[in-house]
């Protein structure tokens, strides 16, 4: 399973290009704009990399491949995820040391930054679990627009639900939710991938290439 | 000889309506196994059954071998191609306890297969190497290629071949290959299986083939004179008739004046594919 994992990483560096133009991209946006909350961009970018080793696996038939590996189809999908998350820890690693750099030169409350990237970084996890599924079913292309279709879908039902029951209204219960986000959101990430890694697990068990 | 696979009763249906099967098969190891038919016969399908990438509802096949050593190489599935050649190896090691990185260079110093590239760039002959290099470099047992030759020129193709021929000088290594460029077959396997619209026509020694087939090429009226049950499959042209026999030395004993050419598996491929069935 390393090697699938290993795969996925070493993608990364053969569009390394491309990335370090979106970097360079960041950097120009730090230093333009001052106070640009830029906690998001990095992450988004590894999401966008992450999502599209899909269609690169896709277009040249990777799972097949894969399959008549001595790996499992369960391990194949766990690989998926775990790059997936190990992707986003870079990021995580590379923001934060960015910040720290920053600091030395502005005065900024680094540990609420810090505290906002990890609520950040899960929010996109949460995103991409829920996307997951949907593109293990319907592939890459038309999974992507039926997983945004399906998000919008969730977040608007859950969204719903939660003011039909007057969540947003219970001032205690949202300053809880404000002052710990950093705790709430990973915690929740971790629940939805578990679940969403156990759904495209049964999907892909019964797939074919 | 031991079966390195053994399929009994497989069926394998698509919603299209193409049926692969039923399908029984025992692969010997330790030769060479050609597997021929035509685009669409299900040649791909009975390889990724066996491989476990389709999925089959009745039937069942037992493998002899671990999918450790197993080497594999698909039509048009392998790396995402931005990977670079040598990334191969980095990612090999995870996946292959046996995973021998210093073979794996030998191979593809052997081949000339450039190092620092991406597989995008390389050739079609060049990747197909590659993909070979790859099966071969945890020291299989067994090799297991769709359609290795097609597209190729005819160099790398004998390349290939001499590959496959050194690969099954271990007496313990079998290889089964498909293909529908039969003569590559002649050349090096063994053991043909011929199929045809999901079902085996032919599942026979090559010799054998070569041995007791045959193809008379005689006017209408000559063929006129053949029995029906002493040829398979005849083909009417402009200005002969070919007929396919299955026992040459009769035929010769029976109908002194008539000439039996030899058979290529072309010929028996398409005489028993398009022609008319005695």
């Amino acid at each position: 399973m390393i090697g699938l994992i290993k795969k996925d990483l070493l993608f990364v560096k053969g569009i390394s290009r491309l990335v370090l133009i979106f970097l360079l991209f960041l950097f120009i946006v730090i230093f333009a704009q001052d106070g640009f909350n830029f906690y998001y961009i990095l992450p988004c970018i590894v999401f966008l990399v992450h999502f599209s080793t899909f269609s690169y696996d896709e277009f040249n038939n990777w799972d097949a491949y894969a399959i008549s590996f001595p790996v499992k189809r369960k391990d194949i999908v766990k690989a998926k995820y775990l790059s997936g998350i190990i992707m986003m820890l870079f990021a995580f690693l590379v923001t934060v040391v960015i910040l720290i750099g920053i600091s030395i030169f502005k005065d900024m409350p680094i540990v609420d930054a810090i505290k906002s990237i990890v609520t950040t970084i899960s929010i996109i996890l949460v995103f991409e679990s829920l996307m997951l599924p949907f593109i293990y079913k319907f592939g890459s292309e038309k999974g992507r627009i039926i997983s945004i279709v399906g998000l919008f879908l969730v977040v608007a039902l859950v969204g719903f639900i939660l003011s039909k029951l007057n969540v947003f209204d219970n001032i205690g219960l949202m300053k809880f939710v404000m002052d710990f986000h950093y705790i709430i959101a990973p915690i929740g990430a971790i629940i939805i991938i578990v679940v969403s890694y156990f759904a495209s697990r049964f999907i892909y068990e019964r797939k074919e290439f | 000889m031991n079966k390195t696979i053994v399929i009994k009763n497989l069926v394998k249906r698509y919603d299209d309506n193409f049926a692969l099967g039923e399908i029984n098969l025992e692969i010997p190891s330790g030769i060479i196994i050609g597997l021929i038919g035509e685009n669409g016969a299900g040649k791909t399908t009975l390889i990724k059954s066996i491989l476990g990438i389709l999925h089959y509802k009745k039937g069942e096949i037992a493998m002899n071998v671990l999918k450790e050593d197993i080497g594999i190489v698909l039509d048009n599935s392998f790396f995402p191609e931005v990977l670079w050649v040598v990334d191969i190896d980095k990612i090999m090691q995870g996946v292959y306890k046996n995973w021998d990185s210093k073979l794996f260079y030998n191979y593809l110093k052997d081949f000339n297969i450039p190092i620092n590239s991406t597989i995008k760039k390389l050739s079609t002959g060049m990747k197909k190497k590659l993909e070979i290099a790859t099966a071969l470099a945890h020291q299989p047992k067994l090799l297991i290629l769709d359609e290795p030759t097609s597209g190729l020129d005819p160099v790398v193709r004998s390349e290939i071949l001499d590959i496959f021929l050194k690969f099954i000088e271990d007496e313990e290594h079998t290889i089964l290959f498909s293909t529908h460029i039969t003569s590559d077959l002649e050349h090096v396997a063994d053991q043909i299986i011929f199929i045809n619209d999901g079902k085996i026509l032919l599942d026979m020694n090559r010799d054998e083939i070569l041995d007791n087939y045959g193809i008379v090429k005689c006017s209408n009226k000559d063929f006129e004179r053949l029995d029906t049950h002493d040829y398979i499959a005849y083909r009417k042209n402009k200005y002969n008739v070919e007929v396919l026999v299955n026992n040459k030395k009769n035929i010769s004993k029976k109908y002194k004046d008539l000439v039996i050419d030899k058979i290529t598996l072309e010929d028996l491929m398409i005489l028993m594919i398009k022609g008319v069935k005695a």
